[in-house]
This record gives C-alpha cells, sequence and structure tokens, in this order.
C-alpha cells in the first residue's frame, strides 16, 4: 500500500505477546488512517461498557498516510482510547517525531491491549518489538522519563512517557514526547497508566513507498514554499500561539478566574512579546514543519526548562488562575509536564477549586490547611502536585471538576465548567455562540480543536444566532479534524494560509489512490458519525442532553471586560442546536438517522 | 513585466526590484509612509477597500486599525518591523506593519 507502512502492531499486555497484521485496505479505504483509523477499531474492538481502565479498553496509536513524509507540518499522531474522564470517546493529536520513527520502523499503527501486571515499556527497533522492565522508571516524571531512555537506548529513540499522574489514575492525564509535546486531553495517558505501559520507545531505517515519487516531491517542495513565503510565518514562528494571549483578553475571550470573565487586568505581563523577550531561548518544531512555533523556555527564577507555555496553557493555568507572572506560569506549565496532566484541565480544576474556596463551598479543613486563592502561585504550585498524588483535596480534583461538582452539591455545579465531563480549553464564549455550539458539540467534550469558530463569530457578528453559524461549526468540524485523519498538522492551513487545494493532489502522488477534496470530506464527516455513535452506543440514555453548555455560560453573565454583561441564553443555545441537528441530518435528540449512516457507509459498522 | 503599484504606494515605488519582488509587493495594499501588509482573512476583507490617502504615520495601531473598513478584533497580530506591538504602539514613517488574523486559512 503506497503511503502506509503496511502494518499494524498489537500488544497484549496482559500475555506479554505482540504480533503485527496487515493494515486493511477496505479500512483505508473507509477511514483512511490516523483518527479514522482509530475510531473504527474503538468501535469495533472495544467492546461495549469496558471499563477505561481495565483491560478490556485498548489504547490506539494511529499515524496518518502523510505522517512522515515531505508534506509540511506531516508529524502527527493520534491516540485514542474509551475516555476515563468522561466515559465516552477521546482523541487526542501529539506533534514531534513519534508517527516518522513509528512508520519508519514499519508500523502505521499501535493497538495496545491488556494489563501488564508489572511497569513496562514497549521497545521498537525496526522489527525487533519487545515488552522491557520498567520498575526503574515507574513514579518517575514524563520528561525524566523521556531524558532516562534516550541515555539508555539512544537519541535516536523517540520515546513517549507518562507520568505520576497517569500511574495515580487521574483522569486527565497525558502523554509526552519530545520533551513537551502532548496527547493531552481526555486521559489518554491515564488508560497508558492503568496498563501499567510507561513509555513507548521507537526506531526505524525503513522507508514509506510512494506511488509517483517526483509528483509528490515537487507538490510537497510546493506546499512547502508556500508557507515559507506566508505573511503569517515571521509571527507564528517567532511568538507560536503565545502571540495570541494579548488579542484574546482584548475580545474579552482569554478565560480569567474560573471563567468569571474573559478579560484579565494583569494580562500585559502575559503576553507573546514578554514571554519572549523574557524566558524563551529557542524555537522548537515539530517533523518536518516549517514553521517552529514551539518555545523552548528557562525560567530562572524556579530554575526549569519547559516547552511552553502556549496559549492554552498560559489562558487556563495563567488568567484563570489569575496567575500574572509568565516565570510562574512557565513553572506550572513544566510541574503538569513532569507529572504528566493535561494543563488544561489542570488548570480549570485548580481555578474551580480556587472559586469553592473563595464562595465557601470547600474550605481549609478540606483543603488541608491550604488557603486557595486566585493569583496565589505558590499555593497553586501545591495544589498541582496534589492532584497528581491525588494527596487531599487532589482526590476530589482527580477526577475533573464535572466529577468533584457532583461530589460537593449544591452550586458547585455552577462553577463546573465542561461539556460531557471534560473541562473547557481557552476560549471565553459568551459573546461567541458559534465557539460556544462548538465546544457543546465537540465530539471528545468541551474541546476547542475540533472547530475553532470565534473568529467566524467576530466577523459575522458576536450576538447573532444563525444557521450559517451552525453550518460554519459543521464545516470547521470535517477540516479541521481531516488533518489529523492525514497524520498532518493543521497550522499550515490554519495560520499559514496554506491553501486546502494542496492536500488531495498531494495524499493522490502518494497513495496512488484518487481521491477528491470532496471525499476526503466525506471520510472526515464520517469518521464524526462514527465517534458520535460511539458516545450514543457507550452512554446510557445519550442525547442532546449531553450536549448542553456550562451552566455559567447560559445562567451567568461575564463579569468584567469588553464582553460584561454578555452571556447565550438557554433558548438561543437550544436554537443553535437544532440547527446544527437538523443541517447535520441528526434527529431532534443528537442521534445520527439511519438514512445519514447509510449515506455514509456506517450502517454495517453502526447497526 | 512594469509592477503595477498598490493604492496610494507611489512614493514606494522600488525600480530595482525583481519580479517576484514586485509581485509580492503587488498582492499588499500600502499607506502612504507606513507599508501595511493585509495577511489571510484580514487580506480577503481589505481586498480593493484600502483608503487611497490613508497617512499611517504617527497614528497608534489602534487608531489606523478604525480608519480601515474592518472589524479591529478580526486583527490578532499587530507586527511592525517584525515584532509584536500592543494597540497603543504608535507608528512611524517606513514602518512595515502586518495585519495577522488569528486565522490565515479558517
Amino acid at each position: 500500500m503506497f503511503g502506509y507502512a503496511g502494518r499494524v502492531l498489537r500488544i497484549d499486555l496482559t500475555r506479554r505477546v505482540t504480533t503485527t497484521e496487515p493494515y486493511d485496505p477496505e479500512i483505508a479505504r473507509r477511514f483512511l488512517g490516523g483518527r479514522g483509523f482509530s475510531a473504527y477499531t474503538l468501535y469495533t474492538e472495544v467492546p461495549t461498557g469496558a471499563d477505561p481502565l481495565g483491560p478490556d479498553n485498548k489504547v490506539i496509536v494511529s499515524t496518518g498516510p502523510l505522517s512522515g513524509t515531505l508534506v509540511p507540518g506531516a508529524g502527527k499522531t493520534d491516540i485514542t482510547t474509551k475516555s476515563p474522564e468522561t466515559g465516552g470517546y477521546a482523541s487526542a493529536s501529539v506533534g514531534g517525531l513519534l508517527c516518522a520513527e513509528l512508520k519508519y520502523a514499519g508500523y502505521d499503527a499501535i493497538i495496545v491491549e491488556g494489563i501488564s501486571q508489572s511497569p513496562v515499556y514497549l521497545f521498537i527497533d525496526d522489527d525487533l518489538v519487545e515488552l522491557r522492565d520498567a520498575s526503574h522508571l515507574w513514579g518517575k516524571g514524563s520528561l525524566t522519563v523521556e531524558e532516562q531512555l534516550k541515555t539508555e537506548l539512544g537519541e535516536a529513540f523517540q520515546i513517549a512517557s507518562v507520568g505520576p499522574a497517569a500511574e495515580n489514575l487521574v483522569s486527565y492525564a497525558c502523554i509526552t514526547h519530545d520533551f513537551g509535546r502532548q496527547a493531552g486531553r481526555g486521559g489518554v495517558g491515564t488508560v497508558l497508566g492503568a496498563k501499567k505501559l510507561k513509555a513507548i520507545a521507537v526506531r526505524g531505517s525503513k522507508s514509506i513507498p510512494i506511488a509517483d515519487v517526483e509528483t509528490f516531491r515537487t507538490l510537497s517542495r510546493a506546499m512547502f514554499k508556500a508557507c515559507m513565503e506566508s505573511d503569517a510565518a515571521e509571527v507564528w514562528q517567532k511568538y507560536g500561539t503565545a502571540g495570541v494571549v494579548s488579542w484574546a483578553n482584548e475580545i474579552g475571550a482569554l478565560p480569567t478566574r474560573n471563567f468569571q470573565s474573559g478579560f484579565f487586568e494583569k494580562c500585559d505581563s502575559l503576553s507573546g512579546e514578554v514571554m519572549r523577550d523574557s524566558i524563551v531561548v529557542s524555537d522548537k518544531a515539530c517533523f518536518a514543519c516549517p514553521c517552529p512555533c514551539g518555545k523552548y523556555s528557562h525560567t530562572e527564577k524556579h530554575g526549569v526548562f519547559v516547552e511552553g507555555p502556549e496559549y492554552e496553557t498560559t489562558a487556563l493555568l495563567g488568567a484563570n488562575c489569575a496567575i500574572a507572572d509568565i516565570e510562574d506560569v512557565a513553572y506550572a506549565n513544566y510541574l503538569c509536564d513532569e507529572l504528566g496532566l493535561d494543563t488544561i484541565s489542570t488548570g480549570n480544576c485548580v481555578a474551580f477549586a480556587i472559586e469553592c474556596f473563595e464562595k465557601g463551598i470547600i474550605s481549609s479543613a478540606d483543603t488541608g490547611g491550604l488557603e486557595l486563592s486566585f493569583g496565589d502561585s505558590a499555593a497553586i504550585f501545591k495544589l498541582i502536585g496534589m492532584i497528581a498524588a491525588r494527596e487531599g483535596i487532589g482526590e476530589l480534583l482527580a477526577s475533573g471538576v464535572k466529577h468533584a461538582a457532583e461530589v460537593l452539591g449544591g452550586k458547585a455545579a455552577d462553577l463546573a465548567v465542561q461539556v460531557k465531563g471534560m473541562e473547557m480549553s481557552g476560549y471565553e464564549s459568551r459573546s461567541a455562540p458559534a465557539m460556544l455550539l462548538s465546544y457543546m458539540t465537540c465530539d471528545v467534550g468541551a474541546h476547542h480543536n475540533r472547530s475553532w469558530a470565534i473568529t467566524y463569530d467576530l466577523e459575522v457578528g458576536r450576538d447573532k444566532i444563525s444557521a450559517d453559524k451552525a453550518a460554519k461549526v459543521i464545516e470547521l468540524q470535517h477540516i479541521r479534524p481531516l488533518f489529523d485523519v492525514l497524520g498532518a498538522c493543521r497550522l499550515q492551513w490554519v495560520e499559514l494560509g496554506l491553501s486546502l487545494e494542496h492536500y488531495a493532489p498531494v495524499l493522490q502522488a502518494l497513495t496512488g489512490q484518487d481521491r477528491s477534496w470532496d471525499d476526503l470530506m466525506r471520510i472526515s464527516e464520517r469518521v464524526w458519525n462514527l465517534t458520535r455513535s460511539y458516545w450514543i452506543r457507550e452512554t446510557a440514555g445519550f442525547g442532546r442532553d449531553w450536549d448542553s453548555p456550562p451552566p455559567r455560560t447560559w445562567k451567568e453573565p461575564v463579569a468584567t471586560g469588553p464582553t460584561k454583561g454578555s452571556s447565550v441564553s438557554w433558548e438561543d443555545n437550544q436554537r443553535l442546536l437544532d440547527m446544527y441537528y437538523q443541517q447535520r441530518g441528526w434527529d431532534e435528540n443528537g442521534i445520527p438517522t439511519p438514512a445519514k449512516l447509510a449515506e455514509l457507509e456506517l450502517t454495517d459498522i453502526v447497526g | 513585466m512594469t509592477p503595477r503599484l498598490a493604492a496610494g504606494s507611489e512614493s514606494r515605488y522600488r525600480p530595482d526590484e525583481s519580479e517576484a519582488q514586485s509581485a509580492r509587493r503587488d498582492r499588499r495594499e500600502s499607506a502612504i509612509g507606513v507599508e501595511i501588509i493585509p495577511v489571510g482573512l484580514v487580506k480577503r476583507k481589505l481586498a480593493g477597500r484600502m483608503p487611497q490617502e490613508l497617512d499611517a504615520a504617527g497614528l497608534t495601531v489602534r487608531e489606523l486599525l478604525l480608519q480601515l473598513p474592518i472589524k479591529p478584533e478580526l486583527v490578532a497580530f499587530v507586527v511592525v518591523n517584525g515584532r509584536l506591538v500592543r494597540r497603543d504602539h504608535r507608528l512611524s514613517d517606513n514602518d512595515v506593519v502586518k495585519l495577522v488574523p488569528a486565522v490565515g486559512g479558517g
């Protein structure tokens, strides 16, 4: 199969058996690869009702056809599992060099199943595949493990590892790779922790077969050239996503003090310019990327190096916790990376706890004497450590804000900013209804990367509730996740303006298969409907209630800043949801109709 | 090929620039004294709508954005001579100003 390594590596941790099997061309036809392959595998292989932390759940590490090739940004790996945080579909994408090395070793995907009795790591050196003892790594931080394995095995090995938070089954533990890139959301790291798989180390020396080498090379070079010549390249290379911090604050979208506001009055000290001038020591790119958006930083105050903080981390661990010192945000970022915590969910959980403390829902008796207040960096650092260790109040917060609010009862639910059990990422959306709809309908929970529609809200009118906004969200939910199917980064399109027209021809030159852009969009829609069907299968009574926005967004107007007083009423968010369902071909409860499933060739899978 | 000039950019005509450079400049809309490079969505919104006689030197970035036929909040980054600046930054003659949206593509 051109464009593919052609093999899947299956790891049975219970029996300690590793096998390889051919990559099924029929799956490639219908789901292409990446998140498409892994969604199909999750749906068809993980039994209904499987315990996310039990042996029946699987972790699928999946590359796409573009992964590891010359196409700019072809460095993305999808990691999918049944989420221990939400109980539904989890899929997180990580950059770096993992996908390239995995493909060069001869595998398009790894399916990890079962549970090991003792800590192990997966060693892959081309055809040599072993489960090795990891007792010497257990208990250590993600970054430390990566450094240690590179020392033991050699720099050429690419490492993905989990930290103590995953070992302790914190429900939003991440997988770290390349010293600071994460498959962050939904607890994909937690499941590896439950399986006692501490790390994956991979090195490969093979090549990827290409159908039309000359055309592929020519098209890839043209794509690179277009990226390098983009007028936007300079700013993204220099500041990365942190450059957006000031703008988000100016438009009232920067989550502040547990999303009470979208405006942080001390934001100037967190801006991309300040970060660049004060802590950034070098730029860092993923595989085959012409735009090094990663910023490697050093905080003298705390004596550590960290990749970041990128926008989301500054938003959630900075403004949302009211930390105004970029070095403190960088240190909180480092703590999360080393402990193996998703910075977005952690920032939410910390801010939720602080607001609960300030409003008397919890007290120092609950926190073991720790006084919590917004902006108190030292207390926040301590709380992050308590979450990773499930110590004291950290036990309550280790399962996320939805769970914590259910335990606390009363008004705590109104302070839990989440959808489907996943904490909301970095865009306050009470004056951005399309962005709010994106959060409501995202297939992993309240995450921004499937549809980032806030610019559309700004463009057509922030208060407008209209069918075109629902259509835009659907369009973005097909385009953006398609990159996770292809195994490439979307930044080259989203931020550098690389035309989407490049992708179908370059994929055709790679695979030899004639696919139009419409074909690719249809595959993406197929995957979207399959993941929706997974939620329906796994969640009793699943329906539109699961697409409800956080209470704060409709019950409580924005407290301060340029959007002060705004909110999206319950009636308006439900009106938008109705438009969305209707345009998707789903019924009024958000269930794909049999006709829609048949149209997308999903009937034989979903039934 | 003779370079075509963007509206209001006659004073910045560069006879020695290459065809590629001129083509690149041709994509830009310029105000007198300050070269403005709109990017992505901002560029699409400003296409053919740039004020003919806009002297941006001496204005703050905020004031400049208010004079353009575009919603100022669509501009995420304002980069002057390679540096990200804030809305209160005051522009000078010969500044090169990039107006970059948060989404270049979509």
